[in-house]
């Protein structure tokens, strides 16, 4: 019997994954919360085996960062990221992180206590990609790296100058990114285009 | 080829006739020309008769024989006695030389139906499974509390019993004054797990039935899961009303109730909070083992000195004599308005 954590602020999502375990003979449900931060502590007080580590969680506090925390102090206990959001990043910032696996609440192909079952077993289950999002008339997967790290800068609301700077790189060359981007999407104006990744969740601030 | 020149006139009628589903066709007086076999048995079961007159069915379908129900809000769909389902649904169509016919088809759907009635079914019994997991859920919390409340009783009547047998023995056996000290530094160990029960039941009685919406305060879980470890939170002063700067202290204290644990091994905390009308300065202490040397910033402490930096603040760690994180946050500066 494996003792597991949830972490997720969303109410449903967490009613749901703790039914999920409690139907389970595998699991038994430790502790369930909503902040992200409170994760390393709440393990320091259970016997967890496994947390469910939502990213996005209660005052503004990230899972992925709180996984990173907890795998440094307590690196036998096994981490499922669990996310909604087909940010880009996320999979990426989790490997860094050291989780041992990822699972998109809504979409994945695999159940999650099959997910369980296999991080239990020693094995790190990543989705081979990021859910495809439409923006405008573009597919998410039609961007660039480098159209990215610019559209992560123009949702936080950066200037064409302030974005060059950033990312080390000419204005002319942040424009003509930009003008790929209309391009692709069919968009004309920047707030448009922020509004509808934001909306979609293809780049979540601050996490 | 060869099949299309078989196909003649009574080919095509009798596939009419014998398709599955109903259908009949009327001129513009409303005189039924065609009508295949199903749409007449149909016809039968709506109405006890044969169809003449498009109107007849167009009644029959808004006020059906007794034994027939709708089984839709619009009024196009018919479950018959016999159990099966049929939706109707009138059309114009017009042939070839311009002449326009209303068309009337019944479509079979108890399949559809059947699968939905099963749907519901299921919908019904994930409800229940919903309202189960809710109503565990909302028990999770105080089931969980009073377990623990218990094992903690139960640590301190250990304890105690411990502490008071070796004191017996140390008197009884008139033992030297080596071994006082030694039943002395022992009550001294586990006085503080006294604190930490009558903090946690008088938070008990203070709260009841606010336990379960406790989550939502982070100081209230931070203290929970603290006394949880065993270490009890003293806060001499209030938390600002921003919501922002009081989350930013409760991460500095949730940062040192771990390294009390982690590191001091201690078992209680004390947060001193002062205020001026530009800022706000926290100083928090534990009752652990003092570090051995300088402290040196690992992952959390140097999360948290990001997180008070972004947020324009500082932070201190001595190490001497004994361990102290300070830090200051300066206040929103009040919006000013020249033309106010």
């Amino acid at each position: 019997m494996f003792n597991v954590l949830i972490v997720e602020n969303v109410k449903m999502a967490r009613h749901c994954m703790e039914g999920y375990i409690k139907d389970s003979d595998r699991y038994r449900l430790a502790a369930s919360i909503t902040n992200a931060g409170m994760a390393e502590m709440a393990c320091m007080r259970y016997d967890i085996d496994l947390i469910l580590m939502d990213v996005c969680t209660d005052n503004n506090e990230s899972g992925i960062d709180a996984a990173a925390v907890i795998k440094r102090h307590m690196p036998n206990i096994k981490i499922i990221i669990v996310t909604s959001m087909a940010d880009v990043d996320f999979i990426t910032k989790a490997k860094e992180a050291n989780a041992d696996s990822f699972w998109y609440k809504e979409i994945s192909e695999h159940e999650l206590l099959d997910i369980m079952d296999r991080t239990m077993n020693g094995e790190s289950v990543y989705p081979e990609k990021t859910p495809e999002v439409k923006i405008g008339n573009a597919l998410s997967s039609e961007f660039t790296p480098s159209e990215f790290e610019v559209l992560r800068l123009l949702v936080k609301g950066m200037t064409d100058a302030e974005i060059a700077q950033k990312l080390h790189i000419s204005i002319p060359t942040v424009r003509w990114h930009i003008k790929e981007l209309f391009e692709k999407t069919g968009y004309n104006n920047r707030v448009t285009l922020a509004c509808d990744i934001i909306n979609k969740d293809l780049i979540v601030k601050d996490f | 080829m060869q099949m299309i020149q078989k196909l003649g006139r009574g080919s095509i009628k009798e596939s009419f006739d014998h398709l599955p589903s109903g259908i009949c066709f009327a001129d513009k007086y409303g005189v039924i020309i065609l009508c295949n076999y199903q749409m007449h048995r149909l016809c039968h079961a709506l109405m006890g008769s044969d169809i003449q007159h498009i109107f007849e069915l167009r009644g029959a379908l808004k006020n059906p024989a007794p034994g027939i129900s709708f089984a839709d809000d619009a009024g196009n769909v018919l479950r018959f006695p016999d159990g099966q389902v049929w939706e109707f649904r009138e059309e114009s169509v017009t042939d070839a030389n311009g002449k326009t016919y209303a068309q009337i088809q019944a479509f079979p759907m108890t399949q559809l139906y059947a699968k939905k009635a099963e749907l519901e079914q299921e919908n019904q019994k994930l409800e229940q499974v919903n309202q189960r997991a809710r109503r565990l859920s909302k028990e999770l919390d105080q089931t969980v509390r009073e377990e623990e409340t218990f094992a903690l009783k139960m640590r301190v009547h250990n304890d105690i019993g411990l502490c008071l047998l070796t004191t017996r023995r140390t008197l009884t056996e008139q033992g030297a004054l080596d071994e006082l000290q030694q039943a002395g530094k022992l009550w001294r160990q586990k006085i503080p797990a006294f604190a930490v029960v009558d903090f946690i039941s008088y938070d008990d009685l203070k709260n009841g039935q606010e336990a379960a919406t406790s989550l939502v305060d982070p100081l209230r879980e931070l203290i929970d899961s603290s006394a949880g470890l065993g270490v009890k939170i003293t806060l001499n002063g209030i938390l600002p009303e921003d919501s922002k700067l009081a989350y930013l202290l409760v991460t500095a204290m949730r940062e040192c109730a771990t390294n009390t644990v982690r590191h001091a091994r201690g078992t209680e905390m004390t947060v001193t909070l002062f205020e001026t009308a530009r800022s706000i300065s926290a100083q928090i202490t534990n009752n652990g083992q003092q570090p051995k040397g300088e402290i040196r910033e690992g992952g959390g402490l140097t999360d948290l000195r990001r997180r008070i930096e972004k947020a324009g603040g500082s932070m201190h760690i001595k190490s001497t004599p004994i361990y102290q994180l300070s830090m200051t946050l300066p206040r929103k500066e009040e919006t000013s308005c020249s033309t106010c």
